[in-house]
């Protein structure tokens, strides 16, 4: 129980980290520095673009990019830069899926989503999935939380993924650990990751051993302006 | 409180103030465990110390710091949904764990980082103000709402990546190329009851 209440408190901490972001002193300062969200929540839930907003995800997006186009940008069978909220809905109807639309409806979220759904990562299914659109109402990013108590699934799904990106939009920038099965599996928090930048793409995937089972974690995104 | 936890709390305090104006100083570390919080007694792969003293109050600060910046990152990308919307209502007082304001929430967090990996009980932070380490940090997460994937992500995707940038080793084990992600920071924030004390609260 000690410990138990020890780890709320380090997740607690930083989650709290996070929130001093809502605190209006420090919001205003944030708006000021061109993060999204103006005086609303610099989340950006219930409001829509506005200019601050533009500025900063272009200032992010050249952080972020590579020197080269990629080959092409994979993102779960959806298409950055056209995929629609109602085509989202549309999927999520089709195949039966439970999706809620969030942050005044600038991400469709949508939860227990078998893997042939959301194909890339092997048959691994997803606890969540994430559509962000961006401010032309068009699918920004795909983000997704896959999880499983074995470490081989989680392992060849990274590898999976990892083999996917590569082959269709370029070879990654960065990685760091390894998703060799034995080697993830010998502590918690030990970790696999990949990203790969473009100048129109960014992806990530990350594989975590959470000490109570194994998570595949995903991030395509546009950088498109 | 002893002379030496004295001594240490003005050097915790010292040092989260440079690590706030991003001076570099290398904290003493006492000879033994100082602290008595759960991270107390849990060693180090490298050190074979607990991780406060392994790696004093300088890294903590950039642990910190770190996970601001990923935070911020993530803000400012606009994609911040896989950590929820609870963050909206901090400084609402609705549910009342979110009452605390910036400077307030900023100390405490400090006291607490400091005091669970085997630091001090008590911190003087670098507003001046004294903040006490043993927090009940499940109250903090009432009405909050928090799911299982968005603490997944949060773990995987900020709090890691926090603790492998700011130079805590990851390397693939044993003496050679010690593991102190796995063996001295993960206990803490990995034990079964810790995500069940959060999620869906």
């Amino acid at each position: 129980m000690r410990r138990a209440t020890l780890a709320s408190g380090v997740i607690g901490a930083a989650v709290a980290a996070v929130a001093i972001l809502h605190v209006p002193a420090v919001h205003r300062s944030l708006a000021a520095r061109g993060a999204p969200g103006g005086a609303a929540c610099p989340f950006g839930y219930g409001a829509g673009a506005r200019p601050v907003d533009l500025e900063a995800r272009r200032a992010r997006a050249a952080a972020l990019r590579g020197p080269t186009a990629a080959r092409a940008r994979p993102a779960l069978g959806f298409t950055l830069d056209a995929t629609t909220a109602a085509d989202v809905t549309a999927w999520a109807v089709a195949h039966d899926l439970r999706c809620d639309r969030r942050r005044g409806g600038m991400v469709v979220e949508c939860t227990q989503v078998p893997g042939a759904l959301v194909p890339g990562a092997g048959a691994l299914a997803a606890t969540a999935v994430w559509f962000e659109l961006g401010p032309s109402g068009r699918l920004a990013s795909i983000k997704t939380v896959r999880r499983d108590p074995a470490v081989a699934a989680v392992a060849s799904a990274f590898t999976a993924a990892e083999h996917a990106v590569t082959a269709r939009a370029g070879a990654p920038v960065r990685r760091d650990g390894s998703a060799a099965p034995e080697l993830l599996a010998r502590g918690a928090l030990r970790q696999a990751m990949v990203e790969y930048r473009f100048t129109d793409y960014r992806a990530v995937l990350r594989a975590t051993n959470l000490g109570d089972g194994f998570v595949l974690t995903e991030e395509y995104a546009t950088l498109v302006e | 409180m002893s002379i030496s936890r004295h001594r240490t709390t003005a050097l915790v305090a010292s040092l989260f103030a440079a690590g706030c104006s991003g001076d570099d100083i290398s904290p003493t570390v006492d000879a033994a465990p100082l602290g008595s919080g759960p991270g107390a007694t849990v060693k180090c792969e490298s050190s074979g110390k607990n991780a406060f003293d392994t790696y004093g109050a300088n890294a903590f600060v950039a642990v910190n710091k770190k996970i601001f910046a990923n935070v911020t990152t993530e803000i400012t990308g606009h994609s911040t949904t896989n950590l929820g919307d609870s963050f909206a209502k901090v400084g609402s007082g609705t549910p009342a764990s979110t009452a605390d304001d910036a400077a307030k929430f900023e100390g405490k967090l400090a006291a607490f980082l400091v005091y669970a990996y085997g630091g001090p009980n008590d911190i003087t932070y670098a507003d001046g103000v004294s903040y006490h380490g043993p927090q009940d940090m499940v109250a903090a997460h009432v009405g909050l709402a928090i799911t299982s994937a968005q603490y997944d992500y949060f773990i995987s995707s900020i709090v890691v990546p926090a603790l492998i940038s700011s130079g805590v080793m990851h390397g693939t084990g044993g003496a050679t190329s010690p593991d102190d992600v796995t063996t001295c920071f993960a206990p803490i924030v990995t034990d079964a009851a810790f995500k069940a004390s959060i999620v869906g609260k």
